[in-house]
């Protein structure tokens, strides 16, 4: 697929995001203050014009019971895992932890890391309005970011200038339209990356520091963008879901019998993190943060206008098909978490209108390999039969 | 070979004169079955327990060819299929056992099915199909032993009792207990309580095949019944579960065509698909 180049760009990229911490205690021991978050609704413009490196915490991936004493056993794996990462010491180094009250079962993770973790004098809850599509949302939203503000300043024990603030939003809104750029090379029949070779460096793109990030995007944008995707095209599929932090899984789908172009990840770990941009040159700089996160994608959780009960991340999924040309989508979330299959309720019919088949997958702390493969497989059958039955 | 292995030949069929021998293997979790056509024609089929997944596959198409002078060799197509699909040495192809479920039943049952329930030994499978066997949709038990053919080994084993003498003890009940649908596990801590309580064991065993038909209703009709209904897999060889499940559905099933073994339809869509493929691959060449 690509050259050689750009496979040692994209292998940095695995590396950091199979061992996060471990670039985020090198980050750490070079002096820079680092910041764990665990919601993507966290304004990391905000910490990183503070001086901060935000870190996001995300699976490990390890089957462990520990957290039944903590985290009632039907909350998301996701949340649970998460606060094993902290319980166990993986980011022990950290300087501070924050997230947002975005959802429960990732505020209960917070909690844990806070109570039992030892963050108790290091941590900070943002608050975030429950629905983000209403007038007073953007100004609670202002409000609480300047709250932030004013607890980064006090514990950074530097003032915050709108200058920083700018400057921030502007690495931030280049690594954007990077990842943007990254993704758009799927759009194409027979794209030069692999779905999943997107993803990791998408996910990449939530550890690292950002100018650090946009220097090897840049580098391997430019090699990818030349290049050709090799062999024939195979069988276009796009995921749809919640923390989809699992690299197997999306590896499993790029590897089963008939071939396979994963050409879309719409998730909080994707497309989700990425697909908006802030406003700069604003004189008002929180106002224009806010602009830009009430403008995302929403997640399942926030994703309610009132009076209507309509979804707007339904828009954009409907865009993301029309654009990517996904055959089938494979719907991906969260054991025990309620919104997203909730959402999916809701996508179904409008994948039915457009002719797109989709089949769901439940994600737990480890993969049902062999059964997800089966599904897949059956999924693929389906969708382009292979055996000429007369 | 134990209980519920066996081998069978059609004697009248000469596999010398034909000219497309195919073949399909289904590595299930509790058994491997292999079939092979002369010309489409059903010649040899064989069921065998599974152990190691390689080792099973060989021994059931070596099993079916026991009683032929066909060598495996002149078989021109094989395709694999089941969970132990990946694990067929000596297959062409593997598909899953989603496919080659609706092909093997529209081929036994006819054009008009519409619905095919694969109740196996490790999954439990509803699978919705055009008249020409091509499958459309599917739902299945992808995680919990709830419903499937495992649950109610073990279930046998905890009441002291043959897995094949299960339906026959619970057609004897006049009433049953209601047991936990939810769960296998947790039905068979239920009914281990109704053993220590002197509770009959036809009425426990009646019990758990209500609670299973609970939950593969369940699931049928969640994907929905569409008429018409067949039944394949092991499980569609229990009547004690077939009548009921019958009932709660509000939808009969096809009746059981006597010549074929519910358990071996799978291989059969298998042995169909690898007989078109081979077809294809003649025609092409």
């Amino acid at each position: 697929m690509a050259k050689k180049g750009s496979e040692t760009i994209i292998e940095r990229f695995r590396s950091i995001t199979e061992n996060p911490q471990g670039y985020a205690k090198s980050l750490h021991e070079k002096g820079k203050l680092v910041a764990g978050y665990m919601c993507t609704h966290v304004p990391e413009e905000i910490l990183y014009a503070a001086g901060i490196v935000p870190v996001r915490i995300l699976s490990s991936h390890v089957s462990q019971a520990m957290t039944r004493s903590y985290i009632h056993e039907t909350y998301c794996s996701f949340s649970h895992d998460c606060a094993y990462q902290g319980l166990v010491g993986n980011y022990d180094f950290l300087d501070l932890i924050t997230t947002s009250s975005s959802c429960i079962h990732m505020g209960e993770a917070f909690n844990v890391w806070v109570r039992f973790a030892g963050f108790e004098g290091k941590h900070y809850l943002i608050s975030y309005p429950h629905i983000i599509e209403t007038k007073p949302a953007a100004s609670f939203m202002e409000q609480s970011y300047e709250e932030f503000r004013k607890f980064l300043e006090a514990f950074t024990k530097k003032p915050i200038t709108d200058e920083d603030i700018e400057k921030a939003i502007k690495v931030y809104n280049h690594t954007r339209g990077l990842l943007k750029r990254l993704w758009q090379l799927l759009r194409r029949e027979n794209p030069p990356i692999t779905g999943t070779d997107a993803a990791t460096a998408t996910l990449a793109s939530q550890f690292m520091d950002k100018q650090e990030f946009n220097k090897l995007l840049e580098k391997l944008l430019k090699e990818l963008e030349a290049a050709q995707g090799k062999g024939a095209p195979g069988v276009r599929l796009m995921v749809s879901g919640g923390a989809c932090d699992d690299m197997a899984a999306l590896n499993l789908i790029e590897d089963l019998d008939q071939k396979v172009n994963l050409v879309f990840l719409d998730s909080c770990t994707a497309a989700r993190y990425f697909w908006f941009e802030i406003p700069e040159g604003r004189a008002d700089k929180l106002a224009a943060i806010a602009e830009g996160y009430i403008s995302r994608i929403p997640c399942p959780t926030k994703d309610n206008v009132p009076g209507t009960g309509e979804k707007k991340r339904l828009r954009f999924v409907q865009q993301f098909i029309e654009e990517f040309k996904p055959e089938g989508v494979v719907f991906m979330y969260q054991r025990f978490c309620s919104p997203q299959p909730h959402d999916f309720m809701a996508l179904k019919p409008i994948l039915a209108k457009l002719g797109v088949p989709s089949t769901d997958l439940e994600l737990d702390t480890t993969l049902p390999v062999n059964q997800f493969r089966t599904q897949l497989e059956a999924f693929l059958e389906i969708l382009k039969p292979v055996v000429p039955l007369e | 070979m134990s209980q519920h292995e066996y081998a069978s030949v059609n004697e009248k069929l000469d596999w010398k004169k034909a000219k497309t021998i195919a073949a399909g293997v289904d590595v299930g979790a509790v058994s491997t079955k292999a079939v092979i056509l002369l010309d489409g024609q059903p010649y040899a089929i064989s069921v065998v327990t599974t152990r190691v997944p390689k080792e099973s596959a060989l021994k059931a198409i070596n099993a079916a060819l026991a009683k032929t002078d066909l060598p495996l060799e002149k078989i021109r197509y094989i395709v694999g299929t089941g969970r132990g699909r990946k694990q067929v040495p000596f297959a062409h192809k593997t598909l899953s056992e989603i496919v080659c479920g609706a092909a093997g039943a529209v081929h036994v049952w006819g054009p008009s099915v519409r619905t095919v329930l694969d109740a196996g030994g490790q999954s439990c499978r509803v699978i919705q199909c055009t008249e020409k066997g091509r499958a459309t949709s599917f739902l299945w038990n992808d995680k919990c032993a709830a419903g499937i053919g495992r649950s109610m080994e073990a279930f046998a084993g905890l009441v002291g009792k043959d897995l094949s003498e299960m339906s026959d003890i619970a057609l004897e009940a006049d009433k049953f207990p209601k047991l936990s649908d939810f769960c296998s596990v947790f039905a068979q801590s239920e009914a281990l309580d109704l053993v220590r309580s002197k509770v009959p064991a036809d009425e426990i065993i009646a019990g758990y095949h209500h609670a299973m038909v609970r939950r593969i209703s369940t699931l049928v009709s969640r994907l929905g019944a569409k008429k018409d209904f067949v039944v394949i897999g092991g499980l569609a060889k229990n009547q004690a579960l077939m009548a009921p499940l019958e009932e709660r559905l509000k939808i009969g099933r096809l009746a059981p065509v006597a010549e074929w073994d519910p358990a071996v339809i799978v291989a059969l869509g298998a042995a169909l698909s690898a007989d078109a493929l081979y077809k294809e691959q003649q025609s092409d060449a």
